[in-house]
């Protein structure tokens, strides 16, 4: 199977073998937040990270500062069979115990609307995720192109 | 005003006969042919005689590469937080990586949403990932359907009651050669590598040709 078409399954939620991962014993871990820069003219941005749960929890919300910009909202790309592109908001995202969710693009991310000001690349900005179980987690975004 | 033109070229097909062409050519001990990992279409779709405008100008854009070159365009918008920033960003990478052969490799955007993409917006866009990157716009909704129709691009924006716009769109690179012909089309996803493999193959041929 050509690796692109592999790249475009979508992408799930993977069990962890093992518990290996370096975080907390217990509640959800947030890795690598991360935003790609944006242009002058770019009304919209993407947040992409990685969620790391000892717990069973659902993510079920999202804001950012209002100096960074206007709303927030968990986002989903999706294609179809004839490899239309689509984005939905997902009122809630479900985290297994012992598991993780990748945000990453083509799939899950943050979608920010109405930017404030370009994201330029070495800043950073605050999000904060809201866990039904954990609560509301603050995490630093770094801007980067990768 | 609604922008949509709804393709009738299935990519799943396209899908199955590059994965059909790549199977032929391992069963067949697979010795020196380069298997892309774009989808080569058959017969090569010719954009040549294509008509937009390119912003810069004001006059038709000419999809076509330079002799000896290669002229990669995508369909998007500027408000697609996901898709569109992060396949020029892969794009940018496999040229970057590909270093001065790179520089005989025009890229070139068209716009599938004329109403919030206005050519100051849309070049601003493009040319952060391409500082001479083309921007092709118009706001002929007809002009943009038939446009697509021999790249088989498709795409729906809808203005919502609440104000937001809703967008659907295929999300692929194309990679024009220089009589205008799609030599590969990437679909979304691609891995900057295998864009980068590409190019090099591709302009290979070209040169030997």
């Amino acid at each position: 199977m050509p690796r692109a078409i592999r790249l475009l399954l979508p992408i799930t939620v993977l069990a962890l073998v093992g518990s290996s991962c370096g975080g907390d014993d217990e509640g959800v871990s947030i890795y690598e937040p991360w935003a790609r820069p944006t242009a002058a003219a770019q009304d919209t941005g993407a947040v992409y990270f990685t969620i790391v749960a000892a717990e069973e929890d659902s993510l079920i919300g999202v804001s950012v500062s209002s100096g960074v910009a206007g709303s927030a909202a968990l986002h989903e790309t999706s294609m179809d069979e004839a490899g239309v592109m689509m984005m939905s908001m997902v009122p809630d995202i479900e985290v297994p115990a012992d598991g993780e969710v990748v945000f990453a693009p083509g799939g899950f991310h943050v979608m920010m609307r109405d930017l404030v000001e370009p994201l330029l690349d070495g800043a950073s900005f605050e999000m904060t995720l809201v866990f039904a179980q954990a609560g509301d987690i603050t995490v630093e975004v770094d801007v980067r192109d990768q | 005003m609604r922008f949509s033109h709804r393709g009738a070229l299935s990519v799943r097909r396209w899908i199955t006969i590059a994965l059909g062409v790549g199977l032929v050519m391992v069963a067949c001990g697979g010795s020196g042919g380069y298997v892309p990992a774009g989808i080569v279409r058959s017969p090569a779709p010719d954009v040549s005689g294509v008509s937009l405008l390119d912003v810069a100008s004001g006059n038709d854009f000419a999809f076509q590469a330079e002799p000896g070159g290669l002229l990669v365009v995508f369909w998007g918008y500027t408000s697609c937080p996901d898709v569109c920033p992060t396949t020029l960003a892969d794009l940018r990478r496999a040229m970057r990586d590909m270093g001065e052969s790179a520089e005989v490799i025009d890229v070139a955007m068209v716009t599938i949403d004329p109403n919030r993409d206005t050519p100051e917006v849309l070049a601003a866009f493009v040319q952060v990932f391409f500082p001479d990157g083309r921007a092709i716009r118009t706001e002929d909704a007809a002009a943009l359907a038939a446009a697509a129709v021999p790249f088989g691009a498709s795409y729906e924006v809808t203005a919502n009651p609440d104000g937001l716009v809703d967008v659907a769109h295929t999300g692929f690179l194309y990679a024009i050669d220089e009589n205008g012909l799609i030599r590969l089309t990437w679909p979304f996803g691609t891995n900057s590598d295998d864009i980068r493999l590409d190019l090099e193959s591709l302009l290979k041929e070209g040169n030997n040709a």
